[in-house]
């Protein structure tokens, strides 16, 4: 309506401009088509000379009103008599004043033709004036133009003759002023200044109460959106001129109403009115201010006022807007459309069009006829770029059209130019988290936030925007949404009234997220009375609320039973999820953790019908659950199977976590060529994606290269901290420092996952320590790990085998050490004989067994062996003992004999000083030197064996972890009863990734890095996530259905892709979990490089 | 209020893998441990007293226990040798090499009689204390039996394998009772290795700890699932029954040690003292103290608020 105010002030202004210098105030009718009614008795309009060469004198033809009709016998008259321009001027004036503008036209245009007669001063100005007011006409004509190229043309006359006036007397005021209304109607800015140059130049010279010039100031004023000024420029014209016209009063009306004095608005109107009852514009000022009131009554009245504009003027646009917007409102649109339509195809005023469009717009927006509502929005603002709500309209078309970022440009201009416009605000932030959730824009999210913030920091009563901002931080700040939800609920409480029951439901989730188990705990219970219906209640609400009611208990109910989980009370959880299949069997997530709480308690035959059962509701996570259970129950060709049709399945979007699982499937099947074909083409999906990265470190180091796995293992530990599934990686990582012999830090970063990675139930890790500490010639703390593996893994029996190996080990590097005391050889013999005990009952095994049962035999007679070179060696130390005492013996009579040498010596020393002081040295050179040899022999003896043990050491590794195809069939990797948690790990993950993936760059690790605690927390957190984001979808749907019509449509929209979002995400589940899987198998990464080792050492389990 | 009374760190030098309490009155407490001993501690009220320390195993102490009267104690090792011991004299009484059955844990009845050990197979043996040589075996059908105890009365024989079947044997060696999951319930059994075993004191319920996280209580009379415990975060890997018949404790590879009410089906207390998984949990002869063992080689003794 500002507009509209803004289109009929300057029109008004016009008009008045015609008035010129004539200061009457009844000159001018506001409207065109002038009903003065013509009078009776006629007076004499103009008395022309007339010059008779007969009479000598001068005589007069007097002209009424009636003479004047006839503009042609005028013209006759006057050109024939050849009178002064005065006359003509005094006719114009009739013809002016009476509104007869066709006669004035022409009359003027005949008057521009007439030649000065010589040496008469008087012809100049009067035909200066007389163009002047041609001009002006003009310009009023131009005004009514049908058409733009007609007013072009006008307008270009109009300029024409201005300028020429201006070649006769530059400092005429009457055509700076008609200079100035030209530029004003032409209005762009530029024109604009110069209007406004040549009023203040009008104002600043003599006449500085040039009333034209004052109106002309005041409209630029006005367009200016000085209001104040142009209220006093119009009083002073008031002042001048008390009895000025009506459209003054209107023109102050609209600078009161712009200045919101509303009453002085509508008594400015009023007055205008009681002037000139049917002056139009005033009707409508009334009118608008009317319905501004929003009242029934004044609504009636207004309707009045316009129908009584509308039958004055049938064409003033201003009029036709505003009924069409009242039948709009009224939903009578093919009435509406018809008046709007006129303006549409009539109005020249860019503003009044732009608004007819606008009209245009909403009717056909509101009949659903979106294609052509988003055509006329269009035009609407490329008419007036400043017609705020059609770009708002445009914004909810493109919004429909899910031309988002179209969408989000038109409400970045509404927001841009209406800061305080809170629900384009709300919108725009809205738009801002689409965009983020599908860009994984951070400026998004942070665009987004910050609008949300200053929405509230603005309102923060605004309740709504606070769910709003909760939801959004629902992922990037879980902390602070918790907060922002805590919020809501106590400014809700504070009125009386109770968060909605679903948005306790996330507040619930997010306490989870921070696992305050307790608290979850409660707001689900007060989230589910919430949610309860009495049945009076029930009665009276509609079917589709009810089945919202419906849905979202369940939902909560789902989300407690994950907090049930979470808490370990697992047979409550289960109790609810089977309670939730019962009455909606079709709820897929339930039956998903059954099968996934089945498949962790090891029920495998439980967990694939369950995730069979749900083939039917969601398709690729089941067959993904599926897929891993598979792989889990080593039946890779199965899973090979499942992954292959979610491939199918997901031709379109591509299935990052069914590649990595499939490379991670061949993997473990030992075809490394199709394995890094997989994982290179996750990578080619994904650069980021870790788990493919660690595939192929896998690959590599299958492959035998061992230091490039390293380096990959390595980037990915740089560049990601808490991904799930790390400890996998970090395990590949520690493999391969002890493959490459740095065996200190494999051992730290073994005992780190161990500790702080909860692997602790992880027999395969004690083993790898065993393994790197065996590597380290540890035999002790090697067999410690061994057995602590036994322990945990009682079935295995390779650590059997390990543990009498490392016995073996122990009694050999005994035998091998250059001195072995009589207790270290017994013990010696006794680890032999553990150890050959044990290999006798390891070569004949009862089942199929993961190592090399003939080996063991061999082992066995080694064992035998050794052992009896232990006893060997004892006897020989115990001669070897007696031996040294008799070479004690001999040492010490030698010692003697030495002594009395030296005592002789002495005595010669005492008598040749100098020559026996070197002697001496010499000697006791030859003392120390005795002992250097035998070191020294020694030494090279000792390097011997250990050169020789080393490079058996090297060899034996022992490859606990299966991964080389070996003789015996069952020989792939054993099986450990964590994995069952790794899989599921590996399921959760995947939903994280998924609902991580929005933020790709680091920030995004930074994201997940959140989650790295344990597994069964990661996994809430993204179920709920899930559960989090349908519940949004369904509460803004709910929302939505509270917003004004305006907002409605964009709402909705937000929701749907909210829905999508969801759908998407689930989709996405399967994939992302891939990653961990791909961790699993890196963990057997352990290099198989034996075979090739020298007969005597040659330890290695396959 | 459960609190704390005895917190005995660095009691073995490597982890602790087994306790036992006696239930006799002695407050006799035995451990065995990774470091291949087995020491033979008497709790005063205050603090942990050594009197002995059995060396003689190889490969880490898997088990020991104490017949009711607190005078024999029986103790099994990875290497499969089995020890029996003088705790009043302290002094080894008998091995039994049982490498050629690959025992693994073992339970001696009540009585003092007969111990009973767990293998790499299906068979469980039974051997004669006073004998030293084999009585027997019962066949569980299973695949390695994980964890044996003889129920109070030493009328029965619980085993349990690493698929989670666990089974009950009169003294015939005849099978009573494969534990399964009733139709009717919604309870299911186990499908992973349960490590520990204990019957309530008057012998009606058997308990299990199990890897998949839950303690199961069995029927002995029915052979039906009579309840399920949940709580731990890993592995369950021990159970004990107090004798008060009410309540229970675990141990777990979470590093907790939970007492549970069995009416309330509740746990009522977590202590989280140790920094490692606990692998042994025993109450004393009152029902009112527990000694738990933990990888971190350390034995705490726990007061529980009950009279």
């Amino acid at each position: 309506m500002s507009t509209a105010f803004d289109a009929n002030h300057s029109q008004i202004l016009y008009k008045q401009q015609l008035g010129e210098d004539d200061e009457s105030a009844e000159s001018q009718p506001a409207s065109q088509p002038a009903r003065q009614p013509v009078m009776s008795d006629e007076p004499v309009v103009v008395e022309i000379p007339v010059l008779q060469k007969q009479h000598h004198e001068e005589d007069a033809i007097q002209l009424g009103p009636s003479d004047l009709e006839n503009l042609d016998t005028v013209i006759d008259i006057i050109t024939f008599e050849n009178v002064h321009l005065k006359y003509w001027a005094q006719i114009a004036d009739y013809y002016r004043r009476n509104a007869k503008w066709d006669e004035l036209y022409t009359l003027l245009d005949r008057a521009r033709q007439q030649k000065a007669p010589p040496n008469d001063a008087e012809h100049m100005p009067q035909k200066i004036r007389l163009m002047v007011m041609l001009a002006n006409l003009l310009l009023e004509r131009a005004k009514g133009a049908r058409t733009k190229a007609e007013a072009d043309q006008l307008i270009d006359q109009a300029t024409q003759l201005t300028n020429e006036v201006d070649i006769y007397d530059q400092n005429n005021e009457g055509n700076w002023v008609c200079k100035g209304y030209i530029s004003l109607f032409v209005g762009t800015s530029e024109h604009l200044d110069r209007a406004r140059t040549l009023f203040d130049l009008v104002l600043t010279s003599k006449s500085q109460t040039s009333i034209p010039a004052l109106l002309g100031r005041a409209a630029i004023d006005f367009h200016k959106d000085l209001y104040a000024d142009a209220l006093r420029r119009y009083r002073t014209v008031l002042r001048i001129s008390p009895s000025c016209p009506a459209s003054i009063r209107v023109a102050m009306g609209m600078c009161f109403a712009r200045l919101e004095r509303f009453d002085k608005a509508r008594a400015a109107f009023e007055r205008a009115l009681a002037l000139d009852e049917n002056n139009v514009p005033a009707l409508v000022g009334t009118a608008i201010l009317l319905i501004n009131q929003k009242e029934r009554g004044a609504m009636r009245e207004a309707v009045e006022r316009l129908t009584k504009a509308y039958k004055l003027d049938r064409t003033n646009p201003m009029t036709l807007n505003l009924l069409g917007n009242h039948f709009f409102h009224r939903k009578e649109y093919s009435k509406a459309l018809g008046l709007v339509t006129h303006v549409a195809g009539t109005a020249l005023d860019r503003d009044i069009k732009a608004e007819a469009f606008h009209h245009m717009a909403r009717i056909h927006h509101q009949q659903g006829n979106l294609d052509t509502a988003l055509s006329h929005y269009y035009q609407a603002t490329s008419l007036s770029p400043s017609l705020l709500p059609a770009h708002y309209g445009l914004g909810q078309m493109y919004i429909h059209k899910k031309q988002l970022r179209r969408a989000r440009d038109c409400f970045e201009i509404v927001y841009k130019h209406m800061p305080t416009n809170m629900a384009a605000a709300k919108i725009l932030a809205c738009m801002y988290v689409q965009e983020a959730e599908t860009s994984r824009s951070a400026t998004a999210l942070e665009k987004a936030t910050a609008l949300f913030d200053k929405v509230l920091k603005q309102r923060p009563e605004d309740i709504e925007a606070w769910v709003e901002l909760g939801m959004l931080l629902i992922r990037s700040n879980p902390k602070r949404a918790l907060g922002v939800f805590g919020e809501a609920k106590t400014r809700l409480e504070a009125l009386g009234s109770a968060l909605p029951p679903e948005l306790v439901n996330n507040m619930a989730c997010l306490h989870l997220l921070n696992t305050n188990h307790r608290h979850a705990k409660a707001m689900f219970e007060e989230a589910l009375s919430g949610l309860d219906l009495d049945p009076d209640e029930q009665a009276d609400m509609e079917e589709a609320d009810i089945e919202f009611f419906k849905g979202a208990k369940v939902t909560v109910r789902y989300n407690r039973a994950r907090l049930l989980e979470t808490t370990y009370e697992l047979d409550a959880a289960e109790e609810e999820y089977h309670a939730i299949l019962q009455s909606h069997p079709d709820y897929a997530d339930a039956r998903f953790r059954l099968g996934v709480m089945a498949q962790r308690r090891g029920a495998i035959n439980e967990a694939t019908i369950f995730f069979k059962d749900c083939l039917r509701l969601n398709e690729v996570t089941a067959l993904t659950l599926l897929g891993n259970l598979c792989i889990q129950k080593r039946q890779l060709q199965h899973a090979q199977r499942y992954f292959d049709k979610i491939i199918k399945l997901r031709k379109k979007e591509g299935d990052l976590y069914s590649l990595v699982s499939l490379g991670n499937i061949f993997f473990q099947r030992v075809d490394f060529v199709r394995a890094q074909k997989y994982f290179t083409k996750a990578l080619e999906a994904s650069v980021e994606n870790v788990f493919a990265v660690n595939g192929l470190g896998c690959v590599f180091a299958a492959q035998g290269n061992t230091a490039q796995a390293k380096d990959l293992f390595q980037q990915i530990r740089e560049a990601t901290t808490d991904v799930e599934g790390m400890d996998q990686i970090l395990l590949n990582l520690a493999h391969a420092y002890v493959d490459l012999g740095s065996l200190s830090e494999g051992i730290a970063l073994y005992e780190y996952c161990q500790r702080k990675m909860g692997r602790r139930t992880d027999a395969s890790i004690h083993a790898a320590l065993a393994r790197a500490h065996y590597k380290n010639r540890d035999y002790k703390l090697a067999r410690k790990h061994f057995v602590k593996a036994k322990h945990l893994d009682p079935l295995d029996s390779r650590h059997d085998f390990n543990i009498a190996l490392t016995q073996q080990q122990e009694a050999r590097s005994i035998l091998d050490s250059r001195r072995p005391l009589p207790d270290q050889l017994l013990e010696a013999e006794t680890l032999l004989g553990l150890a050959r005990q044990c290999f006798r009952q390891l070569k004949r095994p009862r089942h199929q067994v993961k190592y090399d049962f003939k080996r063991a035999e061999k082992e066995e007679r080694l064992c035998v062996d050794l052992r009896h070179q232990s006893k060997q060696r004892s006897t020989a130390a115990e001669s070897e003992a007696s031996k040294l005492k008799k070479q004690a013996e001999v040492a010490r009579l030698f010692q003697q004999q030495l002594q009395q040498r030296e005592a002789e010596k002495e005595e010669r020393l005492q008598r040749l000083a100098e020559a026996e002081a070197r002697k001496r040295e010499k000697i006791m050179e030859y003392e120390q030197s005795m002992p250097n040899v035998g070191d020294i022999m020694e030494r090279a003896e000792a390097k011997k064996r250990e050169g020789r043990k080393r490079r058996s050491d090297a060899d034996d590794i022992i490859n606990d972890e299966e991964e080389e195809p070996a003789p015996l069939p069952e020989e792939d990797e054993g099986e450990y009863d964590d994995n069952d948690d790794a899989d599921d790990g590996a399921r959760k993950s995947a939903k994280r990734q998924a609902s991580k993936r929005k933020p790709r760059s680091k920030k995004s690790k930074v994201v997940s890095r959140r989650e790295d605690d344990d597994d069964e927390d990661d996994d809430d957190d993204d179920d709920d996530d899930d559960d989090i984001a349908r519940l949004r979808a369904q509460r803004s749907q709910k929302l939505s259905k509270k917003r004004v019509v305006k907002s409605k449509a964009s709402l909705d929209s937000d929701s749907e892709s909210d829905d999508d979002d969801d759908a998407a995400k689930q989709a996405a589940m399967p994939r992302s979990k891939v990653g961990i899987r791909s961790t699993k198998s890196a963990e057997i990464v352990e290099s198989s490089s034996e075979d090739d080792d020298d007969d005597d050492a040659e330890l290695k389990m396959s | 209020m459960f609190k704390i009374i005895g917190n005995h760190s660095q009691a073995h030098d490597d982890g602790i893998w087994t306790i036992a309490w006696s239930k006799d009155g002695s407050n006799t407490i035995l451990s065995g441990s990774v470091d291949d001993t087995v020491k033979v501690w008497r709790w005063d009220h205050t603090q942990l007293e050594l009197r002995h320390r059995f060396e003689g195993h190889n490969l880490g102490v898997l088990s020991v226990d104490i017949d009711g009267k607190g005078e024999t104690a029986v103790s099994s090792s990875i290497d499969s040798v089995i020890n029996v011991w003088d705790l009043n004299g302290g002094k080894l009484l008998k091995s039994i090499d049982t490498a050629s059955v690959n025992t693994w844990t073992t339970s001696l009845s009540p009585d003092g009689r007969y111990i009973a050990s767990g293998s790499n197979t299906n068979e469980v043996h039974l051997f004669s204390v006073e004998s030293g040589k084999s009585e027997g075996t019962v066949d569980t059908g299973g695949k390695f039996t994980s964890a044996v105890k003889w129920s109070p009365d030493n009328q029965h024989l619980a085993c349990a394998g690493m698929d989670g079947t666990v089974s009950l044997f009169n003294t015939e060696g005849k099978l009573q009772y494969k534990f399964g999951s009733d139709d009717k319930s919604r309870l299911h059994d186990h499908s992973k290795p349960v490590r520990g075993l204990s019957f309530s004191p008057d012998g009606s319920l058997l308990y299990t700890a199990c890897d998949d996280g839950y303690i199961k209580m069995f029927d002995v009379r029915s052979g039906k699932i009579a309840g399920s415990l949940s709580g731990h975060s890993s592995w369950v890997l021990c159970v004990d029954a107090s004798i008060d018949g009410e309540h229970i404790v675990t141990g777990s590879s979470d590093k907790t040690v939970k007492v549970w009410n069995i009416k309330e089906r509740q746990c009522e207390h977590t202590f989280d003292d140790h920094t490692d998984q606990v692998w042994a949990v025993s109450f004393d002869h009152t029902g009112k103290c527990i000694a738990s063992g933990s990888d971190d080689q350390a034995i705490i003794i726990y007061e529980c608020p009950w009279v």
